[in-house]
């Protein structure tokens, strides 16, 4: 082609793209126009995985539609999302300019998106009587450089199933779970020979996820050593823990390379031992196995804390739930007021969080609801699980971290490599993410 | 001879009015279209590889010029995808290779009342990736897996193999997830490059005296040299992207064993949003891939005009 | 070089017959040449030979050996197809070579035999090209040089010059005589065109719908053929046929048709009076008669094409039965009128009388003069 015909093309290249470009930014900026210009009620946008799965979703949905009613002037337009894919999909969202008004969401991936500077500090938008209500701890844990972040909605802290049946079928106390470690590891060891061959001892997750992370994290724990303390970057010292994970798989006491999730079918079809699973367990159970009633799942499982390990503490992860409001958002105090409905109103503790198994988040529940925390579990969650439970190093590296840390672990299960080796590297690792560049 | 018709257009781009050409005006939207879809991101990538941008840190994105790319030239995963894109195209191009044009060769000798049976040897091909990474994912599951079931029996194995989560064997796992796949696509090229050696020529080398094995060396191969070229490029290009298979059987592990370079550019920007880097890996796998389509396109036009 | 022997050869794909119960012999050095319409089963008959088929039944002989179940191979001959079948990836050179090389004969008698037969065939200065860079007498050349190389005991030809326009065809005919005369080789050679059987070959077998309808030299298929397929299929243009009867007055034959009478020459069949029959007789067997001549063995007709090729006339005329009937004459100076009326009659040559039935030949007279 001549430099001419060139010089053309270009400009008709630059001619059109303006036009469409100037086509597509006309179309959005009607849209915002339209969604703005409704009068007197507002659009609240709430992303959540509640409506995305079908144990919670009826529950969720009778939930908003009472909140509407009670609300006339607020509209939730409710957008389900996978539980695996919240970070992904909430960062794409407020990059792409699309952010929610608010989100159920994740500790850690509340503290990314509060990192990414995607979320509103809650101190101001909440009531003082919510505030006054909240379980300080659970709140503090949403905290981020000084503020806070997520507003408590459902606890959910992993906490240690024990099936009792199949406790007694292997001549184990049905009613003395392992305390420690290292019972746990004697039992699995008697589980494995006296049980047939597809009954798996425990439920652990190996998979390279940052819900992997927070499901192993206890255990970590329990054998002395986190792989980060703040600033403290201790992976090399995991040696122990690295140590009992590579035998569960040798032994087979437990399936490499699974989410928690997926232990679940097999404990509702009698062949998972020691479950560490949140408050939630029983209710998906039942929802695997309908003819499982409450006496039932109670004659089959008890709960309790991890047992303990090095330093004689229980420990519990916090796969709570939370609510976080965006700092796009035009609705902040709507949202914020939808929020506290979630979490603290009669009807949403009523319908959502006491059928579904959670734990409420705020202090005047227990005594709302005396009947419904007489359950053995949510006892046992109130009075043992919660206190347990710890803070993971959220914050802007977390998924980082997570991966690596998992993929060291991975390793470890997968490969013959000297563990030092491995743990050396994931040290060398970790520290380039929180020390270095 | 080709400059005629060429010549002729021109003369009429000179007389008429638009000065443009007729075949430039029709080749314009599909040029313009690819520079929206494939031109833009690219160069904005290439831009984007240039900077430190988190998306989890927007405060801290600047300007650092190649030390993405230095940065690659240390990073061990990086090179392990590397090495393991490698791995999984070879392998899978190869191995398909081989059985596509024994599957060939044995459907081309088929009685014509079973070329229905072509049609069932396609199946595997119109499987979404997706679904076929599902469908061997349970294949080879340590607990329910057929796979493990049948080594088993037939006394190949004798503990179940924890398929998907060990270095060596998940790799092997998406590989024969992949050429299940794409062999069917060998057959289909094949079988079309078969059909079009004339019965004659094949004849004439066994009545020279040729043994079927020399017939098929010296005719039949020769013959398919050029279809063989071709696939084989297109399928290291296809190979080279082939995200869903992978990605749904293992997420690219156990650790980093099955993670390719698409794999991890993923994982890089969609799981640590770690965009700066992801794109200079990006540029990289592309510079790779342009390299390869270059030799493809060369040789797809020798074949129509050599 | 040797002979070639088909003993109640068969062919039945499924459930059509492609070459019923054959027996022929070929001898040592022969031209042999079938020829037919297509599906006439000569193709399959030649691949029988060469081994690209198996006879359903029979068996089949090269020189004193059965080769009936042995591979192409082994069969020690070469064959030459319609479309060449060069090797388009190798060079002239190394197509003429590879059966030579399959065979491990040593390289510098390859070279020599590859340039022998290249001189032969005067493609010595093509060696170096591809098939594709080669016109299509060229390409003939070179498949030729192919089977030649090799110094096999039969070629096989399978209609070799079909694919070359008309005047190289006529060229390379002529080409393939010299060579034939100068190999000594035995050759089968498969044609749908008469012209090149007349020509080339030292005896024809014409076959018909899988049946070997006559064997013999071009002489004898032409002035005495068996049937009226055989003398409607060789010789051009064709045979004129005229339906009529016969009256047998004391064996006094006499062919009557209407319009014609036209009495037959003495002969020793008796052939019963009222026969139905077909006449036969070659359009360069029929003369014009002059006006003053009018005897009654002249058939009358009227013109209605005059084709003028140069040295000859052909004339379409019609006969009062309405049958066609095409004189051949020399020259076109005497050449009559489209829709005059002339008349003809025997003058030389065969004429042949076929039951209409069953269309074998009864007689084959030579015309008195």
């Amino acid at each position: 082609m001549s430099k001419k015909k060139w010089v053309i093309l270009l400009t008709m290249l630059t001619i059109l793209t303006l036009v469409l470009t100037a086509c597509g930014g006309g179309g959005s900026a009607q849209q915002k126009n339209a969604s703005g210009g409704s009068q007197g009620t507002v659009e609240i946008t709430f992303v959540n995985w509640a409506t995305a799965e079908e144990a919670t979703k009826q529950q969720m949905l009778d939930v908003i539609k009472e909140f509407e009613k009670q609300n006339p002037g607020i509209k939730v337009k409710n957008v389900p999302i996978p539980v695996g894919e919240q970070l992904n999909q909430l960062t794409i969202m407020t990059t792409g300019g699309n952010a929610p008004d608010i989100a159920q969401v994740h500790f850690d991936v509340g503290i990314s998106l509060a990192a990414m500077g995607a979320l509103e500090p809650n101190d101001n938008l909440l009531s003082k009587e919510f505030l006054d209500d909240v379980n300080k701890k659970l709140y503090d844990f949403g905290m981020y450089e000084g503020k806070h972040y997520l507003i408590p909605w459902v606890g959910h802290p992993l906490g240690f199933w024990y099936n009792k049946k199949l406790l007694q079928e292997a001549g184990l106390d049905p009613n003395n779970p392992p305390q420690t470690m290292d019972e746990l590891t004697k039992a699995m060891e008697i589980i494995k020979q006296k049980l047939p061959k597809d009954v798996v001892p425990l439920q652990i997750d190996t998979t390279i996820r940052t819900l992997g992370l927070s499901h192993e994290w206890s255990f970590m724990s329990a054998f002395g050593t986190v792989p980060v303390d703040g600033d403290k970057v201790q992976a090399n010292q995991m040696g122990p823990y690295a140590e009992w994970l590579r035998m569960l798989v040798q032994k087979g006491y437990t399936l490499p390379g699974k989410k928690f999730g997926e232990f679940r079918p097999l404990a509702a079809q009698n062949r998972l031992v020691f479950g560490f699973d949140g408050p939630s367990f029983k209710g998906i159970i039942q929802s695997f196995d309908k003819s499982i009633t409450d006496e039932k799942f109670y004659e089959t499982w008890g709960v309790t804390t991890l047992p303990v390990g090095v330093d004689k503490k229980p420990y519990s992860a916090p796969d709570d739930h939370n609510l976080a409001i965006f700092k796009a958002s035009k609705h902040k105090e709507a949202a914020a007021k939808f929020a506290e409905f979630l979490a603290r109103s009669d009807f949403s503790i009523k319908t959502y969080v006491i059928p579904l198994g959670f734990l409420p988040t705020v202090q005047s529940a227990v005594q709302r609801f005396p009947k419904e925390f007489s359950d053995p579990a949510r006892k046992a969650y109130v009075e043992k699980v919660v206190p347990a439970e710890v803070r993971l190093p959220y914050g802007p590296n977390y998924s980082k971290i997570a991966t690596v840390v998992m993929a060291g672990m991975q390793e470890v299960i997968t490969t013959n490599k000297p563990i030092p080796e491995i743990l050396n590297n994931v040290q060398t690792k970790l520290e380039g993410i929180i020390h270095g560049k | 001879m080709a400059n005629k018709p060429d010549r002729i257009l021109e003369e009429v781009g000179r007389r008429g009015f638009p000065r443009l050409p007729l075949p430039f005006l029709l080749v314009f939207p599909a040029i313009f279209v690819l520079s929206i879809v494939i031109l833009y991101p690219l160069i904005s990538s290439s831009f984007l590889s240039l900077f430190h941008y988190e998306l989890t840190k927007p405060n801290e994105v600047e300007f650092n010029f190649l030390t993405n790319y230095n940065n690659m030239l240390h990073d061990d995963t990086f090179w392990l995808a590397f090495k393991n894109t490698l791995i999984f195209t070879g392998v899978s191009v190869v191995v398909s290779l081989v059985i596509g044009l024994i599957g060939a060769i044995a459907i081309d000798q088929l009685p014509e009342r079973f070329a229905g049976l072509r049609g069932v040897v396609l199946v595997p091909w119109i499987i979404p990736g997706v679904v076929v990474g599902f469908l061997f994912m349970l294949i080879f599951d340590v607990e329910v897996g057929v796979a493990n079931v049948i080594l088993k029996h037939s006394g190949i194995i004798k503990e179940f193999l924890p398929w998907l989560m060990d270095e060596h064997l998940a790799m092997i796992a998406v590989i024969v997830a992949n050429i299940w796949n794409q062999v069917p696509f060998y057959i289909l090229m094949f079988t079309a490059g078969l059909k079009a050696i004339p019965m004659d020529v094949k004849e004439a080398a066994i009545v020279e005296g040729a043994s079927r094995w020399q017939e098929f060396i010296h005719v039949t191969l020769p013959y398919l040299r050029g279809i063989l070229v071709i696939t084989s490029l297109l399928m290291v290009i296809r190979n080279f992207n082939n995200f869903p298979i992978i990605y749904t059987m293992t997420g690219g592990g156990p650790v980093f064993s099955t993670t390719t370079l698409v794999i991890y550019i993923y994982r890089l920007a969609f799981e640590q949003f770690n965009l700066g880097y992801a794109s200079a890996v990006g540029i990289v796998w592309c510079g790779v891939l342009l390299m390869v389509s270059m030799i493809y396109v060369k040789m797809l036009y020798k074949q129509v005009h050599g | 070089m040797a002979g070639v022997k088909l003993a109640g050869v068969s062919k039945v794909f499924g459930n059509t017959t492609a070459v019923a119960r054959t027996d022929l012999e070929i001898k040592d050095g022969e031209f042999l040449v079938l020829v037919g319409p297509s599906g006439c089963g000569k193709s399959t008959t030649l691949r029988m030979i060469a081994g690209l088929e198996t006879p359903t039944e029979g068996d089949i002989y090269i020189g004193d050996r059965k080769v009936t179940n042995l591979e192409p191979k082994d069969r020690d001959i070469a064959m030459v197809f319609q479309n060449y079948a060069l090797y388009p990836h190798m060079k002239v050179f190394d197509n003429m070579a590879f059966g030579l090389r399959l065979r491990k004969v040593p390289r510098q008698e390859i070279e020599a035999r590859v340039k022998e037969a290249a001189e032969i065939l005067g493609i010595a200065h093509l060696l170096d090209r591809f098939p594709k860079q080669l016109s299509g007498g060229q390409r003939q050349r070179v498949a030729l040089g192919r089977a030649i190389v090799r110094h096999p005991q039969v070629f096989l030809m399978d209609e070799p010059l079909s694919n070359l326009d008309a005047k190289l065809r006529v060229q390379t005919r002529a080409e393939l005589i010299k060579l034939h005369q100068r190999l000594k080789t035995t050759v089968i050679y498969v044609t749908h065109d008469q012209t090149e059987a007349m020509t080339m070959g030292t005896r024809i077998v014409v076959m018909k719908d899988g049946v070997v309808q006559q064997v013999g030299t071009p002489k004898e298929i032409y002035n005495n053929p068996v049937n009226i397929f055989v003398a409607g299929f060789i010789g051009s243009p064709p045979m004129n046929f005229i339906k009529g009867i016969i009256e047998n007055t004391n064996g006094k034959l006499l062919f009557k048709a209407k319009g014609i009478t036209l009495p037959l020459p003495a002969t020793d069949m008796a052939v019963p009076s009222n026969t139905e029959v077909i006449l036969g007789i070659r359009p360069e067997s029929l003369a014009i008669v002059n006006g003053e001549n009018n005897g009654t063995q002249s058939i009358s007709c009227e013109v209605e094409v005059v084709e003028n090729i140069g040295s000859e006339t052909i004339i379409h005329a019609r006969t009062q039965g309405k049958e066609e009937v095409v004189i051949k004459a020399s020259g076109f100076d005497k050449a009559p009128q489209m829709g005059m009326v002339m008349k003809v009659k025997a003058s030389q040559g065969n004429m042949h009388l076929f039951d209409a039935q069953s269309g074998t030949c009864l007689i084959t007279f030579a015309i008195l003069a």
